[in-house]
């Protein structure tokens, strides 16, 4: 048993990378960090945040924009109806005044 | 308490500068590099895991706290990609292909090494993790159940079940030689 522990632990023994193995690796941090590095100007990092901040807005908008929509509809059903109201008591005075006109005719002696 | 953290003394004092990284990869490449090679078996797969498991570090620089958190950081990364990588891949040395460590050992049976490591190819990827971190490594089973994020009894059955499959694989292999 011990022999065998032994033997695997020598199969398994720690060895040397390939030369120029930690050279390779600054190589790939240096590169990375250049890619990481957006220059001036390019482009805005843009979180999740940002994105649903920019769409509550953007619902809030939406929802003042169709409530004015509806009250500026509501206003104008409202006007038309007081104008059809009044039309209405224009042509009935009108005929009650044509109708008083023709009964004095009739019973004028 | 786990087995990295250390006095608070020591966390105070210690800080993993950007400058200083070469002497760190330097100080540990032998270890993660030799941990990727025994679990993945291939050198240039094991070089990439490495280098892999190093521009972690140097991401996360900033959350190692202490050298002993350095060392068990870097040997529970390297450990998972190595895992990560062999559940992508499953890549199967035979023995013929598994590659003579380019340090010769004083002590050591070439041909039986070179079955073991071989051996060690055809383990599934948790009972190669747990054997290269207790032989490699030298690490105790509380240690490595930390290490890999495993319950105890789970790390001593891949120890055991590993273990086993290594001997009837060696058996095997004597048992077909002349």
């Amino acid at each position: 048993m011990m022999q065998f522990d032994n033997e695997v632990k020598q199969a398994l023994q720690r060895m040397d990378p390939p030369d120029g193995f930690a050279d390779r690796v600054m190589a790939r941090i240096a590169s990375e960090g250049q890619r990481s590095e957006a220059p001036a100007g390019s482009m805005i990092p843009i979180s999740g945040r940002w994105w649903r901040s920019l769409a509550a807005a953007a619902l809030v908008t939406v929802l003042i924009g169709a409530g004015l929509y509806q009250m500026r509809e509501q206003r104008a059903e409202r006007r038309e109806g007081l104008r059809a109201r009044q039309e209405v008591l224009l042509a009935l005075s009108i005929a009650s005044e044509k109708t008083k006109v023709a009964r004095e005719a009739v019973t004028e002696p | 308490m786990s087995s990295w953290q250390t006095s608070a003394c020591e966390e105070r004092a210690f800080a993993l500068a950007e400058a200083d990284f070469a002497d760190v990869v330097r100080e540990h490449e032998r270890m993660v590099f030799s941990i990727a090679r025994n679990m993945v078996g291939d050198p240039a797969a094991a070089e990439e895991l490495a280098q892999e498991a190093f521009l972690e570090l140097f991401r996360h620089r900033d959350e190692i706290e202490s050298k002993s958190h350095l060392l068990f950081w870097l040997r529970r990364v390297t450990t998972n990609r190595c895992i990560d990588a062999i559940r992508r891949r499953r890549p199967m040395l035979a023995i013929d292909e598994v590659p003579e460590l380019s340090e010769p050992a004083r002590y050591r049976d070439p041909l039986m090494s070179r079955a073991l490591r071989s051996g060690m190819q055809e383990l599934p990827s948790g009972q190669r993790a747990v054997i290269t971190l207790r032989y490699q490594e030298e690490l105790g089973l509380s240690e490595i159940a930390e290490a890999l994020a495993l319950p105890l009894p789970t790390v001593k059955s891949h120890l055991r079940r590993g273990l086993a499959r290594l001997r009837t694989q060696l058996e095997t292999l004597s048992r077909r030689s002349p």
